[in-house]
């Protein structure tokens, strides 16, 4: 058939805008994870403490037979910051890092193992778009069980609680989103660089898992024998308790600097994101 | 067609099976790529203790872990914390794991699988390859770190220790609670390679079982490694209450029923591999 | 040891994975020679050749091969040669290395190993890459390392998935001789294709699989004999090929006539081949027609294939 009896023409319509692209990957990701009932449980077992923080908060101020028993219930149970960096840093930082533990080491793996990545970038799309999209995923998925329950609980309690404790403590919201961004940019970049660099999702997950159990493991050794603060550099949920504190302008239970914290989450960061974009690419070349 | 001769189905020729997989399994988790990962795990205590040997303390001048007392306290809480619960208990993991489920994911069991081994030649041959690898490096870097304590305090410490003094029966029973750590680890982990399509889950909750071990109840204690380990390890220096809780059978028990736990293990690896079925497709 | 047996016997054998169908109600008795097996993808193919090799286990009927079944791997495996379609190695061993540490598996010494391995990688020419790492082969070269480690221990059966994926086609006739000759040799070979034409080529018969059944078995002229409600399709070839093609409607059974465009060819359907035939002769005996050739042409795997296999829905 001559060329021009055919009827097969570019297309000349209008594109999906960059954004938009990077939202592709992020849905398609999202949709294959809840296509698991068991991620779906495990997921639905995240918010199990931001409800019972919750209930805690309500039961605080409207349980009047607890006043009636002349329970010194002021004294008993304090609503403060440390209420809030509790919740934070005991349930939802393990969550947050079995969340990642999960969901993370499978996310650029598969798509290396199955020679999918030439699809990926010979389409309008970039390293650093394919890295944004599967990140956006784990950010709105860790970002959901850490700071977006915290903030929510802080507005509740200070709806329920004393005049003025709103004002008071007005830092702490932005002290947890801060702090939470950090804590779930350096979960989520390891576990996207593990599983960038290691074929299969499940060794990748024992990496990920024992790498941030053999840090804290180190730690504990480093400070048996050096004694300080000095072992705690080497443990990223240190780092974080360290972090949540200070920016609450809370007593900082480790006498680790903030900088130092800082310093490591950065570090870790940065190492990651350089590991990542080294392993991104569209053809192997041996 | 002309058929080759094969050699007798006995012991000699499981003897030369076992030795074949034994020699393709060692290069395979000890010289590729995928071994980086232990020999980092297994250096990081090393380099630890290392340069703990040539820093000095500030104040005073002298070792940072002060004497030799001490220093063998910090050896023992390193050891439990980072050498036993970190190196050997991830170490394990990742090498064993890896004999059964990492081949399967690497798509080339099947070559064993259609070969005319029993099946109980196959499983022992993956896990006498996984026990002499571990064994062999992590034995080596419980010696190496046992021996580098001695590095600030000098030759004659070490001998005058290591032949009046506590050093060569502390240092056999940590490599004793070591060797039996990859032993029965290393049973538990083959096992779940075989069984788990995940394994991280299982090995997540092994964890959970080996910490909460002191508060199970005697029956339950029995299927715990650590809770034999500890009756293995030089006296623990732990405090308070825990002490009382934590206590275990005598060493010589414990050898034996780890041994008896590691052989509940494999036989459970080989009647799993005699029921596997593996699915070559187009996926 | 064989307990006096020389075939591998199907029975019954089906295979669900969950609810969803492997293999139903397969009763097949593959004797030595070569055996094609063939079906689209989502056939079954894969699934039957695992479970002959006893890399799966039957949900229900027997498989037995050379009257050993996969409960005995220690004998069975000594007479049953697997080449996978899958492209996978264990990491860092040369080609000979690959095939040395398998036979030493299955008992042999360094030296009979060595040999066996030597002669496997002769047969598949790989000799001059014997050393080399398979990592670093082409698709061709590790399709013939495959090749080597499935007869290295030269078993008397082989299953054979894919077996000329990836090779060019002096490989491809190379491996093919080489078929033959096992076969020639009482070897039962099973070897499964999408190439039709190679099948065809190859086999003393064919299997065909659908959806998960077996549809047809045998040679293949036996079973376009056995669709007798498939009306068989016949070239002449003549000068005179549209007067013909007005003429054959007078002889019975015929169905159709078609003309080809080079106005030399007219192909003719007709439901009883034979009974076509002899009046066909009559009708050349009595008109001047040159006749320059008439042959059958449905009788290839592929038009029966079109027929038994394509016409059905494509399994999901």
């Amino acid at each position: 058939m001559a060329v021009y009896e055919r009827s097969y023409h570019g297309y000349d319509g209008e594109l999906t805008g960059t954004g938009n692209r990077i939202l592709v990957i992020s849905k398609f990701t999202t949709r294959e994870l809840f296509r698991s009932r068991m991620f779906c449980a495990f997921f639905a077992i995240c918010f199990v403490p931001s409800v019972s923080f919750l209930i805690a908060i309500y039961l605080r101020y409207n349980l009047e037979m607890l006043t009636e028993l002349q329970i010194p219930i002021d004294e008993i149970f304090i609503i403060d910051a440390g209420f809030f960096i509790n919740f934070l840093q005991y349930p939802q930082a393990s969550l947050s890092f079995l969340l990642a533990l999960v969901v993370g080491p499978g996310m650029i793996s598969p798509d290396l193992r199955d020679n999918a990545m030439p699809l990926y970038l010979s389409r309008a799309l970039t390293k650093t778009d394919y890295l944004l999209g599967k990140l956006l995923v784990l950010v709105v998925l860790l970002s959901l069980i850490t700071w977006v329950p915290a903030v929510l609980l802080f507005f509740i309690h200070a709806y329920l609680g004393p005049e003025g404790w709103l004002v008071d403590n007005l830092q702490l919201p932005f002290a947890f989103i801060v702090t939470s961004f950090a804590w779930i940019f350096t979960l989520s970049l390891t576990a996207l660089a593990l599983s960038a660099w290691i074929k299969w999702k499940q060794v990748a997950q024992i990496t990920f898992f024992g790498f941030f159990v053999m840090s804290s493991a180190l730690g504990e050794a480093v400070r048996e024998i050096f004694g300080g603060w000095l072992g705690s550099a080497f443990s990223a949920f240190d780092s974080y308790a360290v972090l949540i504190s200070y920016a609450a302008n809370e007593p900082v239970p480790i006498s680790m600097p903030p900088s130092v914290a800082i310093m490591n989450m950065l570090v870790l960061s940065a190492l990651a994101t350089a590991l990542i974009f080294q392993r991104i690419r569209a053809k192997e070349v041996a | 067609m002309n058929a080759v001769t094969y050699p007798q189905d006995n012991p000699h020729l499981w003897f030369t099976q076992l030795r074949a997989i034994i020699g393709i399994e060692l290069g395979r988790v000890l010289f590729t790529s995928r071994a980086t990962a232990i020999y980092v795990v297994a250096a990081v205590p090393i380099i630890l203790l290392t340069t703990v040997g040539y820093i000095d303390n500030p104040r005073t001048g002298g070792p940072i872990t002060g004497n030799i007392a001490n220093a063998r306290y910090a050896f023992a809480v390193i050891y439990a914390g980072f050498l036993l619960g970190t190196m050997v208990f991830l170490g394990s993991a990742s090498l064993f794991i890896s004999l059964f489920r990492g081949e399967i994911l690497d798509r080339s069991l099947h070559y064993y699988l259609l070969s005319p081994v029993r099946r109980e030649i196959l499983a022992a041959g993956k896990y006498l390859a996984g026990l002499i690898a571990s064994i062999g490096l992590f034995g080596t870097v419980t010696l190496v770190c046992y021996l580098l304590l001695y590095l600030p305090y000098g030759v004659s410490q070490m001998m005058s220790d290591f032949s009046s003094g506590p050093a060569a029966r502390e240092l056999t029973l940590y490599l004793l609670t070591t060797v039996f750590a990859c032993i029965g680890y290393g049973a538990v982990f083959l096992l779940l390679g075989l069984f788990f399509r995940n394994p991280i889950f299982p090995i997540l909750v092994l964890i959970g079982w080996e910490l909460m071990h002191f508060i199970l109840p005697p029956a339950l204690k029995m299927i715990s490694v650590v809770h034999y380990l500890k009756g293995i390890m030089p006296p623990q220096p732990w405090r308070g209450p825990i002490a009382v809780v934590m206590a275990s059978p005598p060493a010589a028990v414990c050898m034996l029923a780890l041994t008896g736990l590691t052989a509940v293990a494999l036989i459970l690896t080989v009647l799993r591999l005699k029921r596997i079925e593996l699915r070559y497709t187009d996926s | 040891m064989t307990r006096g047996n020389d075939a591998i016997e199907i029975s019954g054998v089906s295979k669900f994975y969950g609810e969803v169908l492997g293999v139903n109600r397969v009763d097949l008795t593959v004797m030595p020679g070569i055996t094609g097996l063939v079906g689209p993808n989502g056939s079954g193919k894969s699934t039957l050749m695992n479970l002959i090799a006893g890399l799966l286990t039957p949900t229900k009927g027997t498989i037995s091969i050379l009257g050993l079944t996969n409960r005995e791997p220690q004998l069975l495996y000594q007479h049953i040669g697997y080449c996978a379609q899958v492209d996978s190695f264990p990491p860092r061993m040369t080609g000979r290395q690959f095939l040395i540490n398998y036979l030493r598996v299955h008992g042999f010494d360094k030296r009979s190993a060595a040999h066996l391995a030597h002669e496997a990688l002769t047969r598949v020419s790989l000799l001059a890459t014997a050393d080399r790492r398979i990592d670093g082969y082409s698709k061709g070269m590790r399709q013939r390392i495959k090749l080597a480690q499935s007869i290295c221990h030269q078993p008397r059966v082989m299953v054979l998935d894919e077996p000329l994926n990836g090779l060019d086609p002096i490989a491809r006739a190379e491996i093919i001789d080489l078929f033959l000759e096992l076969a020639a040799g009482g070897a039962h070979i099973l070897v499964s294709s999408h190439i039709l034409h190679e099948v065809d080529l190859i086999s003393d018969r064919v299997v065909f699989l659908s959806n998960g059944y077996v549809v047809a078995e045998g040679d293949v002229q036996g079973i376009q004999g056995e669709i007798k409600h498939h009306p068989i399709q016949i070239r002449i070839c003549s000068e005179a090929a549209p007067v013909i093609a007005a003429r054959v409607f007078d002889l019975p059974d015929v169905v159709e006539a078609r003309l080809h465009d080079d106005r030399r060819n007219v192909f003719v359907r007709t439901r009883n081949a034979d009974r076509f035939f002899l009046a066909f002769n009559q009708m050349i005996m009595d008109h001047p027609w040159t006749i320059e050739a008439v042959s059958p042409v449905d009788e290839s795997v592929e038009a029966v294939y079109q027929y038994l296999v394509a016409d059905e829905p494509v399994s999901q």
